[in-house]
């Protein structure tokens, strides 16, 4: 059972408390799209082995969303940060690196 | 010819004796006796059947692993079947009935399965009952639900009461071994809050049972005094009749406790399963004896050597006057020490 840190409250909890968003840093498309942005925003998915970012709410606690980057493989937890961004921090992509030199997620690494 | 030697018993208590049945017939104990080694210690080997061919199947091991001596537990509100002969530790009154056989053990009809293993083969079940159709409901599957499964489900409703908890230590141990218990002295003695959890009802393991000397001193004597001082810790929780039930990620783990089932005379709930989030995991659980493969090796009196060590230096049971001993490796060589 995951453990992960909401990063408004502070609280560490296990993932019960949490719920589950799918994938993160998608790029929304709407009405007036073409068809394939449409279709890609969806249903397409990194569905990665190994690093993976995730949308995450408080939702016994305090609400927010917040984004988890971890590992799907060895699930460990790398961080989690504010969901109001559209690229992660550069302080959890250096912890990643760390841990998995040369990874890449989507257009992130 | 399996029997009670005179001599011996490290787990018995010689001067407390229990009756309990097996199959209807009244049979004589020990205190500190499970199921199977009082079965042995009265001759009587053949436990159970097979699933499917109703082979005779006897007491193959003497610890969790076993995989033949299955009976059916108890009557009325506390029935539970498929318990293991070599798990359940005995106390006054225990009603134990084989499985999968009818009329009786010794003589079951459904022996004549292997008879028609021809007929029989793996996946049969696909192809013969599907003709003549309106047969199916009221005359194969009366028949199969009667006869798949090894024991019988419970048909009155369960009476005792089962609770969880959830605990937070920053080690726990998983097994009361030698090798356990003194993982958990290094951790105490750092300061940490620690658990250890045991599944039997007996600190040490194999060690007293497979000796070394120690210190100068028998392996008795380091595992007792391991257990004395732990107990004195107060940073230190020692729980037998614990089983680590499963090891998860990020320091979970469950613990399932047996409160009461070596003695139904106690109060309060049954089981009790553990919800623990723990700082660090250290499974010592040790290794148990694989069988070896040849013809003929499912035939009861067919056992495993460290069982055959175990039933004579635990529970003063010898298996047989006549004992081969088959090995591969050195480890048999103890077996053949203690017979």
């Amino acid at each position: 059972m995951l453990m992960l840190t909401c990063p408004y409250s502070g609280v560490t909890g296990e993932e019960t408390e949490f719920t589950c968003g799918g994938e993160a840093h998608l790029k929304r498309f709407g009405p007036g799209s073409s068809d394939e942005d449409f279709h890609d925003y969806l249903f397409s998915r990194e569905n990665a082995k190994g690093v993976h970012f995730e949308r995450w709410r408080h939702s016994y606690g305090s609400g927010k969303w917040f984004i988890v980057a971890r590992n799907t493989v060895t699930l460990e937890v790398y961080g989690s940060y504010p969901a109001q961004t559209t690229e992660p921090p550069q302080w959890i992509k250096d912890k990643i690196s760390a841990k998995v030199p040369g990874w890449s997620w989507r257009e992130f690494s | 010819m399996s029997t009670r030697l005179a001599t011996g018993g490290r787990l018995l208590s010689k001067n407390r004796a229990i009756e309990f049945t097996f199959d209807g017939k009244r049979f004589k104990g020990f205190q500190g006796d499970t199921l199977a080694s009082a079965l042995l210690a009265n001759d009587q080997m053949l436990v159970g059947r097979s699933f499917k061919y109703h082979r005779p199947r006897g007491i193959v091991a003497s610890g969790p692993e076993e995989p033949n001596a299955l009976v059916n537990m108890g009557e009325g509100a506390t029935f539970e079947p498929n318990q293991r002969a070599t798990t359940t530790e005995l106390f006054d009154g225990l009603k134990a009935r084989s499985q999968n056989t009818w009329p009786n053990l010794e003589f079951d009809v459904g022996a004549i399965n292997s008879k028609l293993a021809r007929f029989l083969p793996a996946g049969f079940y696909y192809k013969m009952f599907i003709h003549p159709r309106p047969l199916w409901k009221h005359v194969y599957e009366p028949f199969i639900r009667q006869s798949a499964g090894l024991g019988q489900a419970p048909k009155d409703r369960d009476t005792d009461t089962y609770e969880h908890l959830y605990a937070f230590y920053d080690v726990v141990v998983v097994g009361g071994g030698v090798a356990g218990l003194q993982a958990a002295q290094a951790a105490a003695a750092s300061g940490a809050r620690v658990l250890v959890m045991e599944q039997t009802e007996h600190w040490g393991g194999r060690a007293p049972v497979d000796g070394g000397i120690v210190n100068g001193a028998t392996v008795d004597k380091l595992v007792d005094d391991l257990v004395e001082s732990l107990t004195n810790l107060n940073n230190v929780t020692l729980r037998l009749r614990m089983m680590g039930a499963g090891v998860y990620d990020h320091g979970y783990l469950l613990g399932y406790e047996r409160l009461r089932d070596h003695d139904p005379q106690i109060g309060g709930p049954r089981h009790r399963l553990w919800r623990i989030r723990a700082g660090q995991i250290i499974t010592a659980t040790g290794a148990i004896e694989r069988p070896l493969s040849f013809a003929g090796n499912d035939i009861p009196g067919v056992m495993l050597a460290s069982a055959v060590r175990d039933f004579i230096a635990n529970w003063s049971v010898s298996v047989g006057d006549r004992v081969v001993v088959v090995t591969n490796n050195d480890d048999a060589y103890l077996t053949a020490l203690w017979l």
